[in-house]
């Protein structure tokens, strides 16, 4: 009883030492709240594109604004920023918004009829589609310069009137990143004198091939144009001691998933690929038959099966669009994949670790740099987001290593997917945006803030906010982005990063996929297309793992097993008898 | 006399009812509000469907029936259905917790009952990954099979590197899964043991009883009553249990690796669901509670025939 | 007892436990080793001793770094810490685990001792809700709670967490059962009431068993970090605070790192392992679950 009573004596003095010291140490910090201003709150779901770019904009619209009321009696404004990344991400804000206390809120993965259904966001109509001319010296409004299918599924007009709730932030790409250092110094970009049977390398500029899109004086010259210049690529790296790729292991599946898309899209092109969204048009790319071959490399066999492709296009509808199963790019991006993670000597021994996540990754590839104990890598699968995410990463490694490891100075870039065949080089490449942030204006913003979070939302869209944006980020909005002539233009860009100026270039060419559905099967079986239509199969030899992870455990299983293991998935789906 | 009896036994009635419902009613409130109120909007889920429209923009409510109880079935039964990889793994995982981790709890327990050699030491260590938090916990479980392990391996006996997150990632969540499950059981094992009175044991000394015959013949049916209760309430995690799946890969773990629990938690919570997959989700569950309550119910009738009462 | 003699089955028994043990040590050694590296000594040099210096400055760091920022009602933030937050764990994890206990130790008497009807009803609840998986229920919690104004209090938390069901109800349940009703019979014939009986008498008996189970659901809530970030927003818990903060919020630049999580990790573990330590005779052998038969 004794020893009780000394116990419970601790527990309490343990009990109230804890909560003295609740008052110690607290207090504000930092910016002091000023009565005399509108505050208004933001909510920013802190990912990987962090939360510089949105302190610019605070900047820029606490001076414009400094002598303007918003409210009685007070007179400028003050934006107050909370990052947060799980409170304030797609899903756990929706059912959180109710007691949030944020006026208004950037976050990612929301899913926009979700949001709208549940009423969580204040109507935007009149600042999307009001006129900046006097505001702002733009030619129209937002939704004028919004791109045509981000505006059709963001309108939710009703036949008569337009309707807007949120606005989509940015374009991001899933993708190869590469060391462009790395393979300056080892001259591996691909020379215009590689022929058909041998690809040749170089590191003069002068000398560059073409690349996939086969014009000169463009990003991708240099860059394997085939999946055959990409394995012999694969080749000369491992000849050259170096490690050809890494990815995140505890995510292989997804992030795998999302690269196979990029390369599907990247073989299909824009118009067939939007197939899969809209349910809806004439399929030119399915495949009747593929003929086996293969070509060894080192030893291992890489498959180089060969497509044939029906003669006559089909015409895809809500009841036979599981057809669309069977497109050739599909199936390129298996093979693709297949010839990678079959041979173990393409990607470093953390590249299917389940504790290594895209940020360890990350780390393994900016630190293969500079580590006696493993050989350096050479490229990186994730998203065009991922240099902000990695930029402590960046920071850490120029403090214990020396400033050569800075962000500043690396040069990074995203390789667009190969053609599959010879014969495709010269189509445009294409890209499919994934992961896009949205902004949007709480439904439960007090009255009196409402005319203050619209109108700061109205000036993150403007053509100057824009071009801040893209300066820090290196991202682009879908947005048509204005100059006043060519200098300044020409002067924008050469204010870019390198890899910003290839995300503008991408941007302008406008081959971008944006997996965009207003679709009412897509919509009401939004799950099943999200998740199952892209890499689900039925085969005997696969079985609940998606294909990185499937080729990587199953040497014997081949792209084509795993291609009519889809369509034959689908095929048995009640969505389609 | 009969009747002062009668009153006074009335009264000592009234009085044991006052007590019970004025002690039970606080809680029953509280299962009503917390519970019964909260849920029961889950379980009307299970029979409806929503469409979006795009006119009100809305999602519209109907009534299905039991659709969703069949689209659920028919990942089991159909060709090509996903759920009967994910039910195997629960019952590899069900079954692992059971065979293993139960037993090696009842002998370490015995181990630290008899206070064999550093057996206070042991019941500390054997606690530890209950005071730890998950999160921390699996990162430094993940580090180490998949660095620190490989790294030793790799140095010592020239193996190759292989995370044992990657190839072995099931096992090697098996063995987490047990790993970290012996501090509540051991402390409940331990605590019943405690309560056999020595005089069984002596007796058992006397008539030359070994370690290995005294655990199987004298312990282990006195604490039997424990045991099962264990058993039977654990029947649920046959369907419940997501093996801290979510901990080791997020939304995104294959399906090679899920089980139903985990199956559960990401129809609603992963990256592209939507409020569309409340329904869905509902049934599952449902549908599970009504396999899982008779078999636990099963269970706790052969449990209750098998073990004898043995009163002490 | 005697200590027991050598058998087999105990140095089989003493070897996988060494075995146990030395895994369970190691990995907490190498994560303490792994708290005091610099990033990139972590990367390149997974398994040895720091190459690039000991560094314990990790440990401020990340105890500075462990910050939630709070709106305040007037406008503006406060930006909390994690001494704060340590007050705000006691306070959530005290209050949770007590009403925790409570409650299915009442129900449990109640049942376990008394011939009613209702018995039935609250046993079939027990078993019911083990078994019964619930999922989205989150929106019409929140929705409950806001109905009744105790979301973001703790009084809201603390009912929330106050359920009769769950296995410590079969704790409860087996250990009244096997106390004897002689005691309560000899009460009542002093003239004592069913609430004195239960107060000043069964409870004194099963305050082993209540003290075990009070300090089992007091750790499981000081690691609990959901239910803080859910219905207790604006008093961040230490738990919270780090999972926000090993989850990269408010990245400070050169904190976004393995080594730093860990010692945060570290720092969160250190006052639970003082107090399992201090009070693990108490812990340890005074809990039992009896028969489930009712």
């Amino acid at each position: 009883m004794k020893k009780i009573k000394k116990q419970c004596l601790l527990l309490a003095a343990l009990i109230a030492a804890g909560s003295m010291s609740a008052f110690v140490g607290c207090g504000p910090k930092g910016e002091q709240v000023d009565e005399s201003k509108s505050q208004l709150y933001i909510g920013n779901m802190y990912a990987g594109w962090g939360n510089e770019w949105l302190y610019k904009w605070k900047e820029e619209f606490e001076t414009l604004h400094a002598s303007t009321s918003f409210e009685s009696g007070k007179t400028g404004v003050q934006i107050w920023i909370d990052d947060q990344r799980d409170a304030y991400s797609g899903k756990s804000l929706l059912t959180s918004i109710a007691s949030q206390t944020q006026d208004m809120y950037f976050t990612e993965e929301a899913y926009y009829y979700d949001y709208v259904a549940q009423d969580a966001c204040a109507e935007i109509t009149d600042i999307v589609t009001e006129d900046l001319s006097a505001k702002y010296g733009e030619n129209g409004s937002i939704a004028d310069k919004m791109n045509p299918e981000a505006r059709d599924y963001y309108n939710l007009e009703d036949g008569e009137t337009d309707r807007y709730y949120m606005l989509p932030v940015n374009e991001t790409y899933f993708g190869i990143m590469y060391d462009v250092d790395l393979f300056m110094a080892r001259s591996f970009f691909v020379s215009n004198q590689s022929t058909a049977t041998s690809t040749k390398f170089t590191n003069n500029k002068e000398m560059f091939a073409a690349g996939p899109d086969g014009q000169t004086g463009t990003y991708d010259d240099g860059l394997p144009a085939t999946y055959a210049q990409f394995y012999d690529l694969m080749k000369k790296m491992k000849d050259s001691s170096i490690t050809p790729f890494i990815w995140g292991g505890k995510y292989a599946s997804t992030y795998g998933n999302r690269f196979m898309e990029s390369a599907w899209a990247a073989a299909d092109g824009v118009a067939q690929m939007n197939l899969n969204y809209t349910l809806s048009g004439s399929a030119t790319t399915l495949v009747e038959s593929i003929t086996p071959a293969s070509k060894s490399y080192d030893g291992k066999a890489y498959d180089t099966s060969t497509v044939t492709l029906k003669a006559e296009p089909t015409t895809i509808t809500d009841a036979n669009a599981n057809i669309l199963q069977k497109q050739a790019g599909k199936y390129y991006a298996l093979q693709l994949v297949s010839n990678i993670v079959k041979d173990e000597t393409n990607f470093d021994s953390l590249a299917f670790s389940g504790s290594t996540s895209h940020t360890g990754a990350q780390t393994e590839y900016l630190y293969s740099a500079n580590n006696p104990n493993k050989q350096r890598i050479a490229m990186l699968l994730d998203g065009t987001w991922w240099r902000p995410e990695a930029k402590a990463t960046f920071e850490n490694m120029a403090v214990e290593m020396g400033e050569d490891y800075s962000m500043a100075n690396r040069n990074f870039g995203l390789m667009p997917v190969p053609k599959p065949t010879a014969d495709m080089v010269g189509t445009p490449n294409t890209y499919i945006t994934s992961n896009e942030a949205v902004a949007f204006v709480s439904a439960y913003c007090p009255a009196n803030k409402l005319k203050l979070a619209k109108e700061f939302l109205q000036f993150c869209f403007t053509n100057n906010s824009m071009k801040d944006y893209t300066r820090i980020t290196d991202a682009t909005m879908p947005y048509a982005y204005s100059f006043t002539d060519k200098t300044e233009k020409a002067s924008y860009t050469a204010s870019l990063t390198t890899f910003g100026q290839q995300m503008m270039a991408i941007h302008d060419e406008g081959h971008i996929v944006r997996g965009y559905s207003s679709n009412q099967k897509y919509i009401n079986n939004y799950s099943y297309f999200a998740d199952e239509w892209d890499w689900r199969t039925t085969n005997s030899v696969v079985s609940g793992k998606y294909p990185f992870t499937m080729f990587h455990e199953k040497s014997a299983l081949t792209a084509k097993e795993y291609f009519e293991g889809c369509y034959a998935h689908h095929l048995n789906n009640n969505l389609w008898n | 006399m009969k009747s002062t009896k009668k009153s006074g036994f009335a009264t000592a009635k009234r009085n044991e009812n006052i007590f019970y419902y004025v002690m039970v009613a606080i809680p029953l409130i509280q299962f009503l509000i917390f519970y019964v109120v909260v849920n029961f909007n889950s379980f009307l889920l299970a029979f409806k469907s929503y469409e979006f429209n795009v006119k009100t923009l809305n999602y519209d409510e109907s009534w299905v029936g039991f659709a969703n109880f069949k689209a659920f079935l028919d990942g089991f039964f159909s060709k090509g259905g996903t759920l009967v990889q994910i039910l195997k793994n629960s019952l590899i995982v069900y079954a692992t917790n059971l065979f293993i981790g139960t037993v090696f709890a009842l002998f370490f327990s015995y181990y630290i009952y008899k206070k064999a050699f550093m057996s206070g030491f042991y019941r500390v260590i054997l606690f530890m990954p209950s005071i730890l938090s998950s999160i921390v916990m699996v990162t430094l479980y993940g580090y180490f099979v998949d660095r620190a392990i490989p790294t030793l391996l790799n140095k010592a006996f020239d193996a190759p590197y292989v995370p044992f997150l990657d190839k072995y990632q099931f096992p090697t969540i098996l063995f987490y899964n047990v790993f970290i499950s012996f501090g509540a059981s051991v402390l409940m094992y331990t605590g019943a043991m405690s309560r056999i009175p020595d005089g069984v044991i002596e007796a058992g000394k006397i008539d030359g009883v070994g370690p290995m015959r005294e655990f199987f013949v004298l312990v282990l049916p006195l604490i039997a009553p424990t045991v099962s209760t264990f058993l039977i309430t654990g029947v649920a995690g046959l369907f419940t249990n997501e093996a801290h799946l979510y901990a080791f890969s997020g939304y995104w773990a294959d399906e090679s690796i899920q089980t139903l629990g985990y199956y559960l938690l990401i129809q609603v919570m992963s990256e592209n669901s939507s409020l569309i997959d409340y329904p869905y989700a509902a049934a599952a569950g449902l549908s599970l509670a009504f396999v899982a309550a008779p078999l636990t119910l099963l269970v706790r009738y052969v449990l209750e025939k098998a073990i004898p009462t043995v009163e002490y | 007892m005697k200590k027991s003699s050598f058998s087999i089955l105990n140095v089989v028994l003493f070897i996988i436990l060494a075995f146990y043990s030395v895994l369970m040590l190691f990995m907490l050694g190498w994560s303490f080793i792994s708290s005091v590296k610099t990033q990139g000594d972590f990367t390149v040099n997974p398994l040895s001793l720091p190459q690039f210096g000991w560094h314990f400055d990790n440990y401020s760091k990340a105890f500075e770094a462990i910050t939630i920022r709070l709106r305040l009602e007037g406008g503006g933030f406060r930006d909390i810490y994690l001494m704060e937050m340590f007050g705000y764990s006691l306070l959530f994890s005290v209050g949770c685990a007590f009403f925790g206990t409570i409650s299915p130790c009442v129900v449990a008497y109640l049942v376990a001792k008394f011939n009613k009807k209702l018995n039935h009803v609250l046993y079939a609840i027990v078993i019911f809700t083990m078994i019964v998986p619930i999922v989205g229920n989150l929106p019409s919690m929140l929705q409950v709670l806001e109905t009744l104004q105790l979301h973001n209090t703790l009084w809201g938390v603390w009912l929330m967490k106050a359920n009769f069901m769950g296995l410590y109800f079969l704790v409860f349940y087996g250990m009244f059962k096997s106390i004897s009703w002689e005691y309560a019979e000899a009460a009542i014939m002093d003239g004592a009431g069913h609430f004195r009986i239960f107060f000043n008498i069964m409870i004194p008996l099963a305050k082993n068993t209540i003290a075990t189970i009070f300090i089992l659901l007091f750790i499981q809530y000081w690691n609990d970090y959901q239910t803080p970030l859910i219905y207790i927003p604006d008093m961040p818990t230490a738990a919270y605070g780090l999972y926000t903060f090993i989850n990269g919020n408010k990245v400070n630049g050169l904190l976004q790192t393995p080594p730093i999580q860990l010692a945060g990790g570290m720092v969160l573990l250190f006052p639970i392992l003082v107090m399992f330590l201090l009070l693990k005779d108490r812990l340890m052998g005074n809990i039992s679950v009896g028969g489930l038969k009712g």
